[in-house]
């Protein structure tokens, strides 16, 4: 599967990266970072999700880039270059309609590392990264996350239950459809709570809250992982002199800094993060090789 | 009785008076107009941290913590039953309903929660944090507006300030989010033109809410003071 260098990694090391390439994202302000992040990150849902990614990227990059250009050039009025007068009076400008499509790049970037965000770290890491400093809030958010299949197949037996009493799928009747749904709702939730004392006794009875409470989890901090976090946070430390120190200014006129040496260097330590997650995916790749490949010369696994 | 611990109060005091015109002014000075939406996310986490707090220190049941439980996975629930139909989310009334009848801090936890884990399945975007403390002040609202009190038995009272929380606190807030996403801080035209463009989907979600609230105020209600009358829990003290 890909992605799975930063996945099987320690939670640790994958929040901290998307942490900074938020952060760094969400900062910068020459145009010419953005729009490499953005690349970076269509680039690496695509290549976290494949196929999947194909619709979110066609729905979400063509409607932002054309409309928050549209809208900001409709509704700021900034700039020396005006391409034609509105109705209204009031001009239409060419530095707009420039701010408006950094902003939408810009946007869009983060949007995108946020869908990688989600395919890496899920539920179960957030409650294992978050439940030392609330464990309280930690066991809620676990048990939320048991409850709503539980409430699923609930809704489910509830449904044969009410098929073997004679409410019936069948009926077209919308009005005594949508009373038998709302009892049969009516009663999984009575089911459901009723369920949740029966869960507080059993927990009281294998002495939950008699002392405190440890965790079980199953991530290791391996030493590469330490590694890596380092990795992340030097470069992201590196990055932030570009990211931080170049700008750009669109109104009145559009001035954007030019990259001198110390820039270079530090936008190729951001190159450098973004391209972190593919070597770390590659040495996976090569610790964990397929079965086939592993099976020695001669010998006959199957018998 | 045991003396209530002053902790959460410090806490509160802390991030509400220290630490959020702090950030505030920081941000001001040093990150410039370079990014509201940065300076915005970070404030509203000092502005939640205090309820959670709260909830974690406060004396609580076991029952009544799985009963916390059970209510979030019943918003969450709730708003993916209808996820075919945008902005028609049921999850705002159960989230009043929870707040009306355990009170102010359960409602805003049972509000900010179901946002958070429900985003899980949706998608964490850049709107999470200001749903976040939308949905949770949808719930404290309520809980301070109902909780312990007899109107909670008058429908057409909770459903009406229901709605009226969903359309201008959580419609308010999560389109200030865009505002701020879309850097149209600078120009008033601009800004009220995405609130304007706003509207009409928190319309929307408002009234599913009234509706919601009708149908479900009574029966919840009684399920859930029943849970208090027999199990004692969120008892009235």
């Amino acid at each position: 599967m890909k992605g799975c260098g930063l996945k099987n990694a320690h939670p640790v090391v994958g929040f901290l990266y998307f942490l900074s390439v938020f952060l760094l994202s969400l900062s910068m302000s020459h145009p010419v970072i953005a729009a490499v992040s953005l690349l970076f990150a269509v680039f690496y849902d695509g290549y976290l999700k494949g196929k999947k990614a194909v619709k979110s990227i066609v729905f979400a990059v063509v409607p932002v880039v054309l409309f928050v250009p549209l809208i900001n050039g409709l509704f700021s009025h900034y700039g020396v270059t005006v391409l034609f007068v509105m109705k209204s009076g009031n001009s239409f400008t060419f530095e707009a309609v420039v701010y408006g499509l950094f902003l939408a790049v810009k946007f869009l970037s983060v949007m995108f590392w946020l869908d990688c965000f989600n395919e890496i770290i899920d539920g179960d890491k957030f409650v294992y990264l978050f439940g030392r400093f609330s464990p309280r809030l930690a066991l809620v958010i676990s048990m939320t996350l048991r409850f709503i299949p539980m409430l699923r197949d609930g809704y489910s037996e509830i449904e044969k239950a009410g098929r073997g009493i004679g409410f019936s799928d069948s009926d077209k009747n919308l009005v005594k459809k949508f009373k038998d749904t709302a009892h049969k709702l009516s009663v999984l939730i009575t089911w459901v709570l009723e369920r949740a004392i029966d869960t507080s006794y059993s927990m009281k009875a294998r002495g939950y809250g008699a002392k405190r409470r440890s965790a079980y989890s199953k991530y290791v901090f391996t030493s590469f992982d330490g590694l890596l976090c380092a990795v992340v946070a030097a470069l992201s430390g590196l990055s932030c002199f570009c990211v931080f120190g170049l700008r750009a200014l669109y109104n009145p006129i559009i001035i954007i800094d030019s990259f001198t040496l110390p820039d270079t260097l530090s936008f190729a330590s951001f190159v450098m993060l973004l391209l972190l997650v593919y070597a770390v995916d590659i040495r996976e790749k090569k610790l964990v090789k397929p079965f086939e490949e592993r099976k020695p010369d001669g010998y006959l696994m199957y018998g | 009785m045991p003396k209530k611990s002053k902790r959460p109060l410090i806490v509160s005091l802390v991030c509400f008076l220290v630490l959020c015109p702090l950030t505030a002014v920081l941000g001001a000075l040093f990150l410039k107009s370079r990014s509201y939406y940065l300076i915005a996310v970070v404030m509203i986490f000092e502005a939640i941290v205090p309820f959670f707090f709260y909830f974690e220190h406060r004396k609580i049941k076991t029952s009544e913590l799985v009963t916390v439980a059970v209510m979030i996975s019943l918003c969450v629930v709730s708003r993916i039953f209808f996820v075919f139909l945008p902005q028609v989310k049921p999850m705002c009334a159960f989230v009043v309903v929870t707040g009306c009848v355990f009170g102010a801090n359960v409602g805003f936890v049972t509000g900010a929660l179901s946002i958070f884990i429900s985003n899980f399945a949706f998608g964490q975007g850049m709107f999470t944090p200001f749903q976040m403390l939308a949905m949770g002040l949808c719930g404290f609202f309520s809980g301070l507006i109902f909780y312990k009190k007899d109107t909670v038995k008058n429908r057409l009272t909770v459903a009406l300030s229901g709605a009226a929380l969903c359309f201008f606190v959580y419609g308010f807030l999560v389109d200030t989010c865009s505002v701020l996403m879309l850097d149209a801080v600078g120009s008033i035209n601009e800004a009220v033109g995405i609130y304007a463009s706003g509207a009409v989907f928190n319309l929307i979600h408002a009234v599913t809410t009234f509706v919601v609230l009708m149908l479900v105020i009574k029966p919840m209600n009684d399920k859930l003071s029943r849970l208090r009358i027999r199990y004692g829990i969120f008892a009235y003290q």
